[in-house]
């Protein structure tokens, strides 16, 4: 049984059915990203993955673990092993760098601040944002909100990882960074499922890519070669700038350089 | 200069209370409904719908209504129901009923400045409602409702006056009994004026000491 296993996923707005039986499976440590034209679905099946999007029906399957998404309860279950980077980032713009990484683990987790903020200041240190723990969000650049976001969502220690377009906002050597430490954190055991228009990004990270288009599942390849030879999915990277340009972690099997 | 008289002393400050209770009475009541108001406005629960659209017309009705207007109809409603209740507590449910609608548009106002990423942010840290309101929504809306609900409570306090239509003693009318009984208007709604100004200024000091606390967190 697949450690990740998304099935049926149905999601209508009046008559319009935005998803249809959507679904995947991933392994874990597997880095998975949803592909397509804009406006295919990708970012409402992410949402339907933490419960921010009511389905019409669809379950998820963590690692053994069966949960009807179109159950009330569902979202907070869902939450429970799943964190999400939104595009936008999110950050609370009057808390500091600190707050915003310790709020959720002591109000929710009931960890104590002290504790909390040691993890933070450490996950702070990782992500090279050591001096920033006492700035507020509105100080920061994109890149280093991001890497804020990303460090928010690691202390809820996730079992998955979400995130909306990680990329779009930065710049090269930016790209590289993050791609090199979604790659260790996939390596650490945490399956990553990102939204991503950037083919460079996709090719060299991904082990799944799924392609969506009109709210289905249209094609899903299987790890970064193969992925290319699928021939809709190699199909849709070439018309939207497939390169490895942009490899933003260096080869699959040398995520260091 | 006039000398007034230890009875004009008295009902001056007995006038400039009942000014701060209607003041303060209406308003407390205002702020109780305008924060029920505005949870029923916010509230994304599918039973709760008819309650949205109620509170929707409460609030654009009430705002279009003129205060003096309100405060007949709740007067004469109040008689035909019977209830024996007295000038001044029909003035501040008065105040009350339309304090609520006019604070509710503020905090309503206030909250949906809050970026909904960021509220959703704090759905999925799986933070109970009381935290989202605590520590995310609430700090970050109240910088953009405390001044404004602030400059209406000081507008709404001159509007008390309107309460002498009905009988209440505030503290323009007591400036008119004193005028009435001979003594020289102009001095007398000077001390008015000063009275107006004493009960209105410690809330707007209070509302730059609310900012700066907001600012510093």
């Amino acid at each position: 049984m697949p450690y990740i296993d998304v099935r049926d996923v149905c999601v209508r707005h009046g008559k319009n059915e935005t998803l249809r039986h959507a679904g995947f499976e991933a392994e874990r440590g597997d880095i998975v990203s949803f592909i397509g034209p804009s406006g295919s679905g990708k970012t409402t099946f992410l949402r339907t993955l933490i419960g921010l999007q009511p389905v019409w029906q669809g379950q998820m399957g963590v690692n053994g673990r069966i949960v009807d998404m179109a159950a009330p309860a569902s979202a907070r279950i869902l939450r429970e092993q799943a964190a999400i980077v939104f595009q936008q980032y999110g950050l609370f713009g009057h808390m500091s760098v600190l707050r915003n990484l310790t709020l959720a683990p002591t109000v929710v987790a009931k960890r104590s601040r002290r504790e909390a903020e040691h993890e933070a200041r450490a996950l702070l240190e990782r992500l090279g944002l050591a001096d920033k723990a006492d700035v507020l969000p509105a100080d920061l650049s994109g890149g280093q909100k991001q890497r804020v976001a990303i460090a928010r969502a690691l202390m809820l220690r996730p079992a998955l990882l979400l995130l909306d377009e990680p990329t779009s906002a930065l710049d090269p050597h930016k790209v590289r960074d993050v791609g090199v430490l979604l790659r260790d954190l996939a390596q650490d055991g945490m399956t990553i499922i990102q939204v991503s228009h950037a083919m460079g990004v996709v090719s060299s990270l991904s082990d799944r890519i799924v392609l969506l288009e009109d709210g289905q599942v249209r094609a899903v390849g299987t790890g970064c070669g193969d992925a290319a030879q699928q021939p809709d999915i190699a199909a849709f990277m070439n018309t939207h700038g497939g390169d490895a340009a942009t490899d933003p972690a260096g080869s699959r099997s040398d995520p260091e350089h | 200069m006039i000398a007034f008289s230890q009875y004009d002393i008295t009902l001056l400050l007995q006038a400039m209370a009942r000014t701060v209770v209607l003041s303060l009475g209406g308003g407390i009541l205002g702020i109780a409904g305008a924060i029920i108001l505005t949870a029923l406005r916010l509230s994304e629960i599918r039973v709760m719908i008819p309650l949205r659209v109620l509170a929707v017309v409460y609030v654009q009705t009430i705002r279009r209504i003129p205060f003096i207007v309100t405060l007949y109809i709740v007067f004469f409603c109040t008689g035909m129901m019977g209830l024996d209740v007295s000038a001044t507590v029909v003035a501040i449910g008065s105040i009350g009923l339309i304090a609520a609608a006019y604070l509710c548009e503020i905090l309503h106002g206030g909250v949906k400045t809050v970026p909904v990423e960021q509220v959703e942010a704090a759905l999925v840290l799986n933070l109970p409602l009381w935290a989202r309101w605590r520590y995310v929504i609430g700090p970050q809306a109240m910088s953009a409702v405390v001044p404004p609900a602030v400059g209406y409570l000081v507008l709404f306090i001159k509007d008390t006056a309107l309460a002498s239509q009905i009988g209440v003693v505030e503290l323009s009318q007591a400036g008119v009994i004193l005028t009435n009984r001979g003594l020289p208007s102009t001095q007398v709604f000077c001390v008015v004026l000063l009275l107006y100004f004493a009960i209105s200024y410690p809330l707007t000091c209070l509302s730059r000491l609310l900012e700066k606390r907001i600012a510093v967190h």
